[in-house]
């Protein structure tokens, strides 16, 4: 699995891209994003999950841990172009309400700028 | 299920190897022409669990034992079995994950595994020890989920 920090773009949301499984072999990389993102200061994440293959509860657990530490530093973590796989799975998890979703990254990315945790 | 078409994968217990028995178990129980595409994507995710439990449990055991995975089909019946070497656990010591609108939900990056499989096959059977645990994972892939 790959994860690719894009961005930086002029109004600060950093967005995160995962290509391929998120699961026990493919967590380890975004969690270490996730906790590195923090380490930085980047509070407003954009969670680019087109890629994604297959995701199983481990996957579920690191998005959970990203989304709580942006929470913690006042932003806010929104997930995007979820695949059929990744929006059903965090349904049947029943964890669909704990994440802010948004169908495209530019909607996303608009969606931080106008929320409450915009700069 | 003792008659049918049986797989069986013996592979080590590692991360790297889970995507493999998701693969092949998935196209073991696809082959009816009938088999629902919903029912297959269920049972992938069910066996990536308990293959995750299963690499975990041999993890923290410290063992480098394989861990076995069995797959017979009967038609659309398809039973999966996992079968560990690890410590067991306690399967009423399971943690409760509060509702997704507690405020403390997002502290619970664990504890969904055992309840998804339940939830996405049609009979999950747990038995565990302190020789290990055999996870059994029942579905039928022509039936319309709940």
């Amino acid at each position: 699995m790959q994860v690719l920090r894009r961005s930086a773009s002029s109004d600060d949301v950093m967005v995160i891209s995962v290509i391929g499984d998120l699961d026990l072999s493919g967590v380890p990389a975004l969690r270490s994003a996730s906790i590195e993102l923090a380490a930085d200061g980047w509070n407003r994440v954009v969670l680019d999950l087109g890629a994604v293959e297959f995701i199983d509860s481990a996957g579920i657990g690191v998005l959970i841990g990203l989304r709580r530490r942006c929470i913690a530093a006042d932003g806010e973590c929104v997930l995007a172009e979820m695949t059929t796989q990744v929006e059903q799975l965090l349904r049947s998890a029943e964890v669909d309400q704990l994440f802010v979703v948004s169908s495209t990254v530019d909607d996303a990315k608009s969606l931080i700028a106008q929320g409450p945790w915009a700069t | 299920m003792t008659d049918g078409d049986e797989v069986v994968l013996r592979v080590p217990a590692k991360s790297d190897y889970i995507a493999l028995v998701r693969v092949v178990l998935a196209a073991a129980a696809a082959i009816e022409p009938d088999s629902r595409d919903d029912r297959i994507d269920d049972l992938r995710v069910a066996v990536s669990e308990a293959v995750t439990n299963a690499v975990e449990s041999h993890k923290a055991a410290g063992t480098d034992s394989h861990v076995e995975v069995r797959c017979v089909t009967q038609g659309n019946q398809v039973e999966v079995t996992v079968r560990d070497r690890g410590p067991g656990f306690d399967p009423d010591d399971i943690p409760v994950v509060p509702d997704a609108e507690s405020a403390d939900r997002l502290l619970f990056e664990h504890g969904l595994g055992i309840p998804l499989m339940r939830r996405l096959v049609d009979k999950t059977d747990i038995e565990t020890g302190d020789k290990g645990t055999l996870v059994r994972l029942i579905i039928d892939t022509s039936l319309k989920p709940d």
